[in-house]
């Protein structure tokens, strides 16, 4: 089959449009045919190389994958030939401490499908049959896996560990991203008043479309201030912090009392200066998160269905032609999901 | 009726004599804290209607009257007269016993002669947060007693609002009942107060300053609660006090050198040192433990020289909980253990009156020690603070006599 893969990690040169080995399942596996398969940040790092993650080569990620079930294994039952299926990435043991209690991001051998094992980016993928999810007939392929992923994240991030509430502010810094754009409309599902900083009026713009209340400009305007002035020197409730190192402080000043920051990365660096005084004084939780459990991929995937939530699409684009496509994310030029058809 | 009684003279129950004896700060004094703080009389305060005037007995000693004394980070003083309030001085203290001498019109929950302890959650009556029934620790109008507030527990005849006193666990002598309530509180809005990381049966808590106040009264209410505590010492003098207060096991830190501002992740051979310190520490735990199990919740209050090693050995899923940061307020977290671990950090800060009377029930009911280190006359009150400053005070919780004419009184 054909594969956007790597020979060893590296820039966007390493990758290659090329004929790779069929993936071979086992007795609970089947086998997908990937119609759509969504970029993430997390290819760009596989590619480049994480620490500690020593993969087979070639190598292919994909994480957001949607498509047919081609294939299923001897003791799969209740999976057929030629469902529709979205993929939940999930890997997790099953058997720990941590997957006994549902939290199976957790797990302490937890990995993603795509990271860890072969992924998406190919017209196969390999996946536990406990972990293939029927598609309702009227959802497409590129919406329902330019969804996933991002919306476990924000799901799990916003619902479970901030706990937000109607009438609550949420602040989303740096709205371009894909868990940021989306957790716009998360935001808005819970009730909550959603603010948006972004350097780019057009993001801001898009955001507005998602439903964002309050956006603000950071290149034009001191975002710190602006929330201050605009809150009544109150602060925010919850901030989604995926930026890091450049707006650490200011989210720890820009969040009221009791408020809570959750963070799933840092696009900007991971070491975040804090003025514990403002922790303790004014009770903050600051609550790392990190993917989501198979219950929490089940409800949002839910909402989807349900037509509560959208999928947001930068672009489709043939697999073929991915390297183009990395590069666009790369570069941060995409509002929403780049997605791939092999 | 006397204008001013003897410390030990009892005016008639319910009747209040216009001056009183007090330990106060003025601004003109701050600094050391043995020079810092002087005996003075002073005008008995007048009560509202949701306060009430304590005859008190003894007092504890808290790190927030040293900060008081040398008038950093926060000159109490200037904010009061800031805000309003007309006393160039701070009669401060924010933990004792005593008796209810008087009480205003709207105090329904204690009466004039009943033996009370005072927490030191402090917030307006009125207060919109408040009257609409959320946890009066995030209202905007909270303040520490005794510290944010004045004529404390260093006073003849303290003022406090009525929701502020639980009754006196019985069985406690006045200084015993006196030293504990602002540590073990906030201890227990640490330990009890963060759902879903609250103490349960077998749960591994790591306790950084475990034989101070607060750290004691941690491992005392770890136990309670069934869980294990793991104390950090920095002297292996003080393991014994830990152990007999609670803990399952024990490290002295002093074992260690990485201590202080987290290097920086670019910089491989610092931050590889580092990293084997931290790696030390985590394993010391399970040494101590006998398992290899992370903490659950780790117990933090010395702040810039300890966080980065709490981030990094707290277990997946759990939680490191700070109320103060004793060694510094500059921490660098690495957030990548934040998430990938999905931990969180949580700040925390005195308790409520629920909280603050769970911690006494446990206390009552002998479940609970209040770890009262030593006794002092009340002239020695400004020497304790510097005790304190200076970091040689006694393990656990201090408490000068106030109206009490002897230690070893109050218990029935």
């Amino acid at each position: 089959m054909k594969a956007l893969a790597f020979q060893e990690h590296g820039g966007l040169d390493k990758l290659r449009y090329q004929d790779v080995a069929d993936p071979a399942i086992g007795a609970g596996d089947v086998l997908v045919r990937v119609r759509a398969v969504a970029l993430n940040h997390l290819d760009l790092f596989v590619r480049e190389g994480l620490p500690g993650l020593t993969l087979p080569l070639p190598f292919w990620t994909g994480c957001d994958i949607a498509g047919d079930v081609a294939q299923v294994g001897a003791a799969v039952r209740d999976v057929n030939v030629g469902d529709r299926v979205a993929v939940n990435p999930n890997l997790s043991c099953g058997r720990c401490e941590y997957c006994g209690r549902g939290e199976h991001s957790m797990c302490v051998k937890y990995g993603i499908l795509g990271e860890h094992t072969h992924g998406g980016l190919a017209e196969y993928v390999k996946v536990d049959a406990r972990h293939v999810l029927p598609l309702p007939a009227g959802i497409r392929y590129e919406d329902a896996a330019a969804f996933i992923l991002v919306n476990m994240t924000a799901w799990r991030m916003l619902v479970t560990q901030a706990r937000l509430r109607a009438a609550e502010d949420l602040l989303i810094l740096g709205v371009g991203g894909g868990v940021s754009s989306t957790a716009v409309q998360i935001g808005k599902l819970c009730g909550a008043r959603v603010w948006v900083t972004s350097s780019s009026d057009d993001k801001l713009e898009r955001a507005r479309a998602l439903g964002a209340d309050e956006c603000i400009n950071y290149v034009k305007e001191d975002w710190v201030k602006v929330i201050g002035q605009r809150t009544g020197r109150r602060g925010v409730d919850v901030i989604l912090e995926n930026v890091g190192a450049a707006t650490w402080k200011g989210a720890i000043r820009s969040v009221a009392k009791g408020g809570r920051i959750v963070t799933c990365g840092a696009t900007s660096g991971p070491i975040a200066e804090t003025d514990i005084r403002l922790v303790f004084w004014k009770q903050l939780s600051i609550i790392g998160s990190t993917m989501s459990n198979d219950a929490e991929f089940g409800a949002v995937m839910g909402q989807l269905f349900a037509g509560r939530l959208r999928a947001i699409v930068d672009t489709v684009m043939p697999l073929r032609d991915g390297v183009e496509a990395q590069r666009r994310l790369a570069d941060g030029k995409q509002f929403g999901k780049i997605v791939l058809t092999p | 009726m006397a204008d001013l009684y003897d410390l030990g003279d009892k005016p008639p129950l319910g009747e209040v004599p216009k001056r009183m004896h007090a330990f106060a700060v003025r601004q003109s004094r701050f600094g050391q804290p043995r020079d810092a703080w002087k005996r003075e009389v002073l005008p008995t305060p007048t009560i509202g209607p949701d306060e009430v005037l304590i005859y008190v007995m003894a007092s504890g000693i808290n790190y927030n009257n040293v900060w008081a004394a040398l008038g950093q980070p926060l000159d109490v003083i200037a904010e009061r007269l800031k805000m309003g309030e007309p006393e160039d001085f701070h009669a401060g203290g924010s933990d004792c016993s005593g008796i209810v001498w008087a009480a205003g019109k709207d105090v329904k929950n204690v009466k004039v002669g009943d033996e009370v302890i005072v927490h030191s959650g402090w917030w307006r009556p009125d207060d919109p947060w408040v009257l609409s029934g959320k946890d009066p620790m995030l209202a905007e109008s909270t303040r520490i007693w005794g510290y944010q507030t004045n004529y404390g527990s260093y006073c003849q005849f303290a003022r406090a609002q009525g929701h502020q006193c639980i009754a006196k666990p019985k069985t406690l002598t006045w200084e015993a009942a006196g030293c504990f309530l602002l540590c073990a509180s906030t201890a227990y809005r640490m330990l009890m107060g963060w759902e879903p990381h609250t103490v349960e049966k077998g749960d591994v808590v790591l306790v950084w300053g475990a034989t101070g106040g607060l750290g004691s009264l941690a491992l005392e209410i770890v136990r309670a609660q069934g869980g294990r505590a793991v104390a950090v010492v920095s002297d292996d003098a003080k393991k014994k006090f830990c152990l007999d207060h609670g803990a399952v096991g024990v490290i002295n830190r002093s074992q260690f050198d990485h201590w202080g501002v987290m290097p920086d992740t670019k910089d491989g051979k610092a931050y590889g040192n580092w990293a084997k310190g931290a790696r030390g520490f985590g394993k010391a735990i399970w040494d101590a433990l006998g398992e290899r199990i992370s903490p659950r919740i780790v117990f933090e209050h010395p702040g810039e020289a300890t966080l980065p090693t709490s981030e990094f050995v707290c277990g997946t899923g759990g939680m490191i909980v700070i109320c103060a940061g004793t060694t510094g307020y500059n921490v660098t977290l690495d957030l990548r253990y934040h998430w990938m671990r999905q931990k969180r950090f949580q700040g925390s800060h005195l308790s409520n009156d629920q909280q603050a009377l769970a911690v006494t029930k446990l206390v009552d009911a002998g479940k609970v020690d209040p770890c009262l280190s030593q006794t002092y006359r009340f002239d020695e009150l400004p020497e304790c603070h510097q005790l304190m400053l200076d970091n040689k005070h006694p393990y656990g919780n201090m408490a000068v006599l106030v109206n009490a004419p002897k230690a070893g009184l109050g218990a029935s």
